[in-house]
């Protein structure tokens, strides 16, 4: 496929990254040149094959439900870049408050 | 020459008396203050003089008290996990991987954490935020990568033994192209707990060494199931020591088809027809084998660990733990500038890639074509153990590279994974041995065997070591090649 | 019943009730808090309120290297309600990663099922205006919560405790054509996740959570408009008000020949109006893949028919047991299976005796003192025993009422209450006869009055013997004295 720089913007943006322009360009020259050798891929006739990890081995590794020990509070908020009374602190998004989705 | 030991002599040397493991530490420790300037192999080190002494790690236990390296995507509490990153500069964990934990509890002693390409991806160590690690047989070159610090400390006996981690070959590679031992275990074998992932369906942690003894002993502390790692597997630890120790005789070794067309150097193509002739002058038979999809691998590989890895990464995002940049003034710049600003060259591709992989209108055309191709190719497998005990291939197309050589030309440095990353994507253990030396440099042969069949690997591994004798060799090398450097 | 049974049928009238051509086309998605100990992922403990970023670890913290193990209860809680509703149970269901960016969810990914969810299928059974219903699921699927944003004073604080809470996630069909039938529908739902001890049903704790989708179209099309999913529904009635604002809307910008957008809409309580969210109108893209962290979930059919086999009666099926054995209006055996513990009570206060009465008692005074109280006010054998009396006749209503203010208060028998309240019924003729002749006597002027046609005073002279008798005088034995000394 030929790989504009609408795509590696969009892609830039969901993967939150930001490139300079030349960065952006020299991104697209990349990316072009490795998606041109992965197109052998699009030759293949893979109709019928299951993807991997839904056959991979394994399936039983489950844990009781039992409460352990936390981290101490002072730890997990030690690597903040930024906390305030015990939370961690970011500043706002400029769109409204979405709520994630859980 | 305590530092020159290997693990096993060293074991030997403190049970009959004649030196202890703190003094083991001091020769490596000197070692690494007066080498590792020219080869930058470690990103941190244990205090001097910590270890038993300290407190730190009990002497006794199966390593007792002698040293080992982490890779610096290992976490171990008090000690820096950087992964060779801007954006993870300053983190440390406060937490222990199991594997380290294991190394401790069987008497370890913490010695540093070696350098690596940045969440280990890069095959030439080059893409580090503390700069490259270069080869110890000759400083110009590239060690090999992403545990291209292990590689360098252990060929250049800086130190016993290392961990790393081998996602594509990332244990295998370097330790070909420097000229030590390297081994992979099967896919679930060794708990990935604490392990930073890179992408988590094909890592697998295992010991970079100075002779395939010494791998098998450490791999045999580290093996073993942990309720930490869902996906580690419930099977009893092997006996790789004493199948290091047994003859290849009736071995049926897989020589696959049609490796040429993949770009093999004349040199290794050479170097991987005396390997076979070796194994059947000690009892091996030699079967001709096809993997047709092997050619196919590296277009998988790189859209699946580029895909996986994608979302592995979305928590360096700036909010709990790691570099936040200055200045943001909403969400989505802190988001975007902080990863900008942490993430090297390399982790932006591949991020980029795998994110598009991923991405609406075309997870179908790559990620989930590349996910059936991986399907494929494990049948591959499957049908060569019909016909074979092991797979005997090249570890690397060719020899150490120049640094630099690659570095703008990201596909032709993943082109040179094309033997060992088929093998992380079957899931299979592996062990990479040093067969030869072309042009001054080291040339590694690959084990490869069924999944949970280290046994056979080790075994195959061992007649190898036995027709290439290479420590004499490799001490001569990174001694020509450290004096002709500045060092002293 | 057919998926239409949701749908109060087809003829033409306005979405919410009134006379235009549309009907409302609703569906729900439902989120449930599991009452597990630990979270979906590791151990921290689950509870509600405390410290913030107290109940949090490396795991759910999303630190570098951890790793998910799945709760084993977590995966029984999800199965007992997908086996309770009838759903297909997976046996290999994969869990996924759903990526997105956002500050309460630490790892950068939501660990959830997509392609092959835990369960398919399914209904709810509930009761619209007495009327049996059923609407269909698409899926239930198990995930894990996110943290708690708090946007306040420019800026937002991040706590954690909550992320990797396990949770159902229950999706409907969209099938139901009013807000009456998705209150009525939540209703249902909420008492089998409480009935099931899969969820403890506590909207203001979000522990149930739910958002809906509406769109409309004309009656007797079979197509689906353009849908707006509402969220931030707090209670049930938001529910009913949100659904009921948005229909309205639709309707109106339907009628007025203008489309309705495909969005979300923030549902805001106090204003009573959804709004759009601002930001971004494009589409979300999840870039949903496997988990490489965990294999897929296995349930063979020796797990799942050991939660089947440890289901308890179902509320529907014991509401309409309560009907054919007690004999109850739909209504009442509604009321009575409110909640399992309830229902319990009921049944053990009827045992034996007369079930109408249990259901009358039960339904009124019971509830209204729980209500007060918290708990129930006596055992319910207590509460047969005075019942039985009242059934004898031995004690009025009136009266029991009052020994049962006592029992609740004060504990004991109702006998010994009966008794020591001097609240037996009078039934002595003799006696009787003897406060009748004297009830007469005090009122000749009224009984002069009756004699002269004024027939309606009789209720007079009863009411006067009540007096006398505390209330305790047998009602039919007074009726016959007075009339014999009256009529006779
Ligand atoms: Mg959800
Ligand atoms: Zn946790």
């Amino acid at each position: 496929m030929e790989l504009g720089e609408d795509v590696v913007r969009h892609v830039e943006s969901l993967a939150r990254l930001e490139l300079t322009g030349d960065e952006r360009e020299a991104m697209r020259r990349d990316l072009q040149r490795i998606l041109d050798y992965v197109a052998e891929l699009a030759a293949l006739d893979l109709a019928d094959v299951p993807p991997f990890a839904e056959t991979r081995p394994g399936g039983g590794v489950l844990r009781e439900d039992a409460a352990r020990p936390s981290l101490p509070a002072s730890a997990a908020l030690d690597g903040a870049p930024a906390a305030a009374a015990g939370h961690f602190v970011v500043p706002p998004a400029i769109a409204a408050a979405e709520d994630g989705d859980a | 020459m305590l530092e020159s030991l290997t693990l096993g002599e060293a074991l030997a040397g403190i049970e009959r008396g004649d030196f202890s493991a703190d003094e083991v530490t001091a020769a490596l420790d000197a070692r690494i203050d007066s080498l590792d300037p020219h080869l930058n192999a470690y990103v941190h080190r244990a205090p001097a003089g910590a270890g038993a002494a300290a407190g730190i790690a009990p002497a006794g236990g199966p390593l007792c008290g002698l040293p080992f390296t982490l890779k610096d995507n290992m976490n171990l509490r008090g000690t820096p996990t950087g992964c060779a990153s801007r954006i993870l500069a300053s983190y440390e964990s406060p937490y222990d991987c199991t594997a380290a934990a294991r190394l401790l509890a069987a008497g370890g002693r913490y010695l540093g954490k070696t350098n690596m390409d940045e969440f280990g991806m890069g095959s030439s160590n080059e893409y580090s935020a503390h700069g490259p690690v270069r080869n110890p047989w000759d400083l110009a070159r590239a060690p090999g990568g992403s545990s291209g610090g292990a590689a360098a400390a252990v060929a250049a006996d800086l130190a016993l033994f290392a961990l790393g981690s081998d996602t594509g070959g990332s244990i295998r590679q370097p330790a070909a192209l420097c000229g030590v031992v390297g081994a992979k275990p099967t896919y679930g074998r060794v708990s990935r707990y604490g392990l930073v992932a890179f992408a988590s369906s094909l890592d697998q942690i295992g010991p970079l060494a100075k002779d395939v003894a010494d791998a098998a002993r450490v791999l045999e502390l580290i093996m073993g199931p942990d309720p930490r790692d869902a996906t580690s597997l419930d099977a009893p630890v092997p006996r790789l020591l004493a199948a290091a120790r047994k003859s290849a005789r009736g071995l049926r070794v897989g020589l696959p088809e049609g490796l040429a067309v993949l770009g093999l150097d004349d040199a290794v193509a050479a170097a991987w027809e005396a390997a076979a002739a070796a194994l059947a002058a000690q009892g091996a038979e030699r079967v001709a084998v096809s993997l047709p999809r092997l050619r196919h691998a590296t277009a998988a590989y790189y859209l699946l660990a580029t895909a996986e890895a994608s979302s592995n990464l979305a928590r360096y995002d700036g909010v709990r733990y790691g570099l936040r940049a200055a200045g943001a003034a909403d969400l989505d710049a802190l988001y975007r500038r902080s990863r900008a600003e942490g993430f090297g060259p390399e982790v932006r591709r591949r991020i980029m890639l795998g994110t598009f992989a991923l991405s609406r209108g075309y997870y179908e055309e790559y990620y989930l074509r590349a996910q059936k191709l991986r399907t494929l190719l494990a049948r591959d497998f499957d049908q060569a153990w019909e016909r074979c005990d092991c797979l005997l291939l090249p570890t690397t197309p060719g020899p150490a590279f120049r640094l630099g050589e690659r570095l703008d030309d990201p596909l032709a440095m993943y082109l040179g994974d094309v033997f060992t990353l088929p093998v992380n994507l079957a899931g299979l253990p592996a062990v990479s041995v040093p067969t030869a030396v072309h042009a001054g440099l080291p040339l590694g042969m690959q084990v490869v065997g069924r999944p949970l069949d280290e046994v056979t690997v080790f075994r195959a591994a061992a007649a190898l070591e036995r027709a290439f004798p290479f420590r004499e060799t490799r001490r001569r090398a990174v001694a020509a090649a450290l004096d002709a450097g500045d060092a002293p | 019943m057919s998926a239409r049974g949701a749908n109060e049928g087809a003829a033409p009238r306005g979405a919410n009730g009134g006379p235009a051509g549309w009907e409302a086309v609703i569906g729900l998605e439902i989120h449930a808090q599991l009452r597990t100990r630990s979270k979906a992922f590791c151990g921290c403990e689950v509870r509600f309120g405390g410290e913030a970023n107290t109940r949090c670890c490396p795991v759910c913290l999303g630190l570098p290297g951890a790793l998910p193990v799945l709760n084993r209860r977590a995966v029984e809680l999800a199965l007992r309600v997908g086996l309770a509703l009838g759903c297909r149970v997976v046996e290999r269901s994969v869990m996924a990663r759903k990526n997105y960016f956002y500050p309460d969810l630490p790892k950068g990914y939501q660990i959830t099922q997509y392609e092959a969810p835990l369960c398919e299928g399914g209904e709810v059974p509930f009761l619209l205006d007495g009327e049996e219903r059923r609407l269909r699921l698409t899926r239930i699927h198990l995930e894990e919560d996110a943290g708690k944003s708090l946007h306040a004073g420019g800026e937002t604080r991040v706590d954690l405790n909550r992320a990797g809470v396990p949770l159902i996630e229950i999706v409907t069909e969209p099938e139901l054509a009013s807000p009456a039938a998705a209150h009525a529908f939540l209703v249902a739902l909420r008492r089998l996740l409480v009935w099931l001890a899969v969820c403890d049903g506590n909207m203001e704790e979000g522990s149930l959570r739910c958002d809906a989708n509406v769109s409309l179209r004309l009656a007797g099309e079979t197509g689906l408009g353009v849908k707006t999913e509402l969220k931030n529904l707090n209670s049930f009635r938001g529910v009913e008000q949100a659904l009921a604002f948005e229909i309205d809307r639709q309707e109106r910008r339907l009628a007025a020949g203008e489309p309705v957008a495909p969005e979300t809409r923030l549902w805001d309580a106090a204003r009573r109006e959804a709004r759009p969210m601002r930001g971004k109108e494009t589409v979300q893209d999840y870039r949903y893949f496997p988990e490489p962290d965990l294999p897929p979930l296995a349930v063979d059919a020796a797990w799942r028919e050991a939660v089947r086999a440890g289901l308890p009666e179902l509320p529907d099926a014991r509401r309409r047991r309560l009907q054919a054995e007690h004999g109850l209006t739909v209504d009442e055996a509604e009321l009575l299976t409110a909640d399992r513990d309830l229902a319990d009570y009921y049944e053990a206060a009827a045992a034996g005796g007369d079930g109408a009465l249990a259901a009358h008692w039960v339904a009124g005074e019971i509830l209204r003192l729980r209500k007060e109280t918290g708990g129930f006010p006596v055992p319910p054998a207590v509460l047969g025993g005075l019942l039985a009396r009242v059934g004898e006749g031995a004690v009025s209503h009136t009266a029991a009422k009052a020994v049962l203010e006592r029992l609740a208060a004060e504990g004991g028998e109702p006998d010994a209450w009966i008794a020591r309240l001097g609240l037996a019924r009078l039934d002595d003729a003799a006696v009787l006869a003897g406060i009748v002749d004297g009830v007469l006597a005090a009122h000749p002027a009224e009984l002069a009055r009756y004699r002269g046609g004024r027939t309606k005073l009789f209720r007079f002279f009863v009411g006067r013997v009540m007096q006398e008798t505390g209330g305790r005088a047998d009602p039919r034995l007074v009726d016959r004295l007075l009339r014999e000394r009256l009529d006779g």
